[in-house]
């Protein structure tokens, strides 16, 4: 244990530089990925649907009498409760 | 049978147990990670409630959580097509967050529990509806939920019958009266999801004159429903709130460190102006909708204790219940009671009377520690000189740290963790200041007052108000009298307190009104500025020897500041907030 323990304490700045290092790197393959998934993900479903006018927030002043959603909770069993959605 | 609730990874997450319908154990993470507002999983929490409740996590039956990760995520997904390409930065800095934590609750839960049975996902406003109804005095309630944003919803109306919640009408985001308060709290140059409150403090400086503006702002309609206006935002897109516009409309944001002008005030009076009359339309049509007269209410909005205290006036409403922890904190003990009662169809057993549901240091604890730590202390004989003890030192003028029994749930100190001091004395607001909590200038500290003599102080429409959710007007020939806990619209966000809920506390206001002719005291809350409410008697010594408090009533024992020079440090240099 003594020698482990001198070992790491001898490599510690080499092994810190690598941790450090390691995580520069995961930051941009992250940031690669997600550019991936976003340009190709969100922008599939995006551009089409700018194209055909479709929406997916509420965004736009709307003349209405109200805007309540009449949308009213139903009861629901047991195993309704286990889904995330 | 155990049930758990949790709530975390948005803010203020927290663990509530409940033991065949009771409430057992409930608190906040940030009070053991010491970090205000903690979102990570409440581990410390989970872990406190169940050695209070005296069990291992093999014998939890059901684990509850606060929200539907997926309905959450799928509104997310929908904010970034929508705003295309604008939303990259927001998708980048959320995402990794969403894979690796958020959309990965349930293996979390039964990695750290060792839980094998699935978990109840309860809809967000649903957990707020039943933190509030199903602890509530009424068998039958209308329900407002209102706050920044659950999964879709911003708010709910409901009604709860029993132990059965139905949610009858709701607005999606982005249009959100908790997100236009906290856009607005962003403008003028205060924290979100913090300093919420710090605006309603500004309000009654200001006059409404910006209320034209708003009304461009946020289209309310007679039936309290409301759209924002989404030229004025950016949140949907951005981490940042007000948008360019906003400025046009308003002037330039207001920056932390600049003073706080005429503009500013008028503009919380304004947004404080709007807030109420969009509260007072909805809870209008909602009584409508229900005819009941009892109200429960949830949800961040739901801590505006200035609206709170005008709705029996504006509305039909007679009775108004609050969970004290309205936020999102509360969702943990809403998704245990909705498993219990509502899901696994139990009668309900508890009406919501303690907020001391955290975590409690015995004497001995408190001696250990005092010992150990070489720290000078004297001990009360009994619980009679300890009551008149601290009345007289706060009689003369000291500011007293004051920690008894079981922590608080929510975010107010009830006399459990609070700083007690004399609220006759005129100067108390700035020696508390300049010792203790530094605070904004315009923000009030609160009264508490003995549950009889609260018709005689306050114009209050009950006879009791035991969790700081309600300003009401101190009577104007009293005003002089308490100069230090009236706002300067002659206002006060009292607590009332009797024998039975915190005999100690209550003890104390009755000797210091021996001694003043007053029943009533300053309590504000005990921590270090930027810091959540002290939990363990380590942390209420280091918060009096951090800061100006002259004595520390912890248990049996009480501590003198100057006794212990030793320890003295300055907290400011490190405050944050
Ligand atoms: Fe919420």
């Amino acid at each position: 244990m003594g020698l482990w323990s001198d070992l790491k304490e001898f490599f510690h700045p080499i092994t810190s530089k690598f941790e450090w290092f390691g995580k520069q790197v995961q930051k941009v393959v992250n940031c690669i990925l997600l550019l991936i998934v976003y340009f190709v993900g969100v922008a599939m479903t995006a551009i089409p649907a700018k194209l055909t006018g479709n929406k997916f927030l509420n965004l736009k002043p709307e003349n209405k009498k109200s805007h309540w959603i009449e949308q009213e909770s139903k009861t629901q069993s047991k195993e309704d409760y286990y889904r995330m959605f | 049978m155990h049930i758990l609730g949790i709530s975390c990874y948005y803010h203020d997450s927290s663990a509530c147990l409940i033991k065949d319908g009771i409430i057992v154990a409930a608190a906040e993470e940030e009070r053991f990670t010491r970090k205000k507002h903690d979102t990570s999983f409440p581990i410390n929490a989970i872990n406190f409630c169940l050695k209070e409740a005296g069990i291992t996590s093999d014998r939890i039956d059901w684990v509850a959580f606060y929200e539907k990760p997926l309905l959450k995520f799928e509104r997310l997904l929908n904010q970034h097509i929508e705003m295309f390409p604008r939303s990259f930065p927001m998708f980048y800095q959320a995402m990794p967050n969403w894979l690796s934590e958020k959309l990965r609750i349930s293996s979390t839960i039964k990695k750290k529990l060792k839980y094998k049975k699935p978990v109840f996902y309860t809809e967000h406003h649903m957990s707020h509806a039943a933190s509030s109804f199903l602890v509530s005095p009424f068998k039958e309630a209308a329900i407002l939920t209102v706050d920044g944003i659950g999964e879709w919803d911003s708010t709910t109306l409901g009604i709860g019958k029993e132990n059965d919640i139905k949610i009858i009408k709701r607005l999606h985001f982005p249009h959100s009266l908790g997100l236009l308060y906290s856009t607005l709290t962003a403008f003028l140059g205060f924290s979100v999801n913090n300093s919420e409150y710090k605006v309603m403090g500004l309000a009654p400086y200001g006059e409404p004159t910006y209320y034209d503006e708003f009304k461009k702002i946020i289209d309310i309609k007679d039936d309290g429903s409301y759209k924002l206006n989404m030229d004025y935002f950016v949140f949907h897109y951005k981490s940042t709130m007000p948008s360019k516009k906003m400025m046009e409309l308003l002037g330039p944001m207001r920056k932390k460190e600049d003073p706080v002008t005429k503009r500013h005030k008028d503009i919380a009076a304004s947004l404080q102006k709007i807030t109420e009359e969009a509260i007072f339309k909805m809870l209008n049509h909602l009584h409508e909708i229900t005819g009941t007269d009892n109200l429960c209410m949830a949800g961040g909005v739901a801590l505006n204790s200035v609206a709170n205290g005008k709705i029996t006036k504006n509305t039909p409403f007679k009775k108004v219940f609050i969970n004290p922890a309205a936020g999102d904190a509360g969702g943990s003990m809403g998704a245990a009671l909705y498993a219990y009662n509502t899901i696994l169809g139990n009668s309900r057993k508890q009406v919501f009377e303690s907020p001391y549901l955290g975590p409690g240091y015995s004497n001995e604890y408190i001696q250990a520690f005092l010992e150990k730590n070489n720290i000078v202390h004297s001990k009360f004989k009994n619980d009679e000189e300890l009551i008149k003890k601290t009345a007289q030192l706060i009689h003369d003028n000291n500011v007293i740290g004051w920690y008894q029994g079981r922590m608080e749930w929510g975010p107010r100190a009830l006399g459990a963790r609070s700083i007690l001091s004399n609220a006759c004395n005129p100067n108390m607001k700035e020696i508390l200041n300049t010792k203790v909590k530094h605070r904004e200038h315009f923000r009030p500290f609160a009264p508490v007052i003995t549950e009889e003599d609260v018709h005689e102080w306050f114009e209050i429409d009950k006879d009791e108000e035991p969790y700081m959710l309600f300003v009401y007007p101190v009577k104007e020939d009293k005003r002089k009298l308490i100069p230090s806990v009236t706002h300067v619209d002659g206002s006060g966000r009292l607590q009332t307190i009797n024998n039975k809920q915190n005999s100690r506390y209550y003890g104390v206001i009755k000797e210091f009104e021996k001694l003043s002719g007053i029943p009533i005291l300053i309590n504000t809350s005990f921590n270090i500025r930027g810091e959540p409410i002290v939990c363990s008697p380590y942390e209420a010594y280091k918060c009096m020897m951090g800061t100006g408090i002259d004595y520390l009533v912890m248990g049996d024992f009480l501590i003198k500041r100057q006794d212990n020079q030793q320890h003295i440090w300055d907290s400011e240099s490190l405050a944050t907030d």
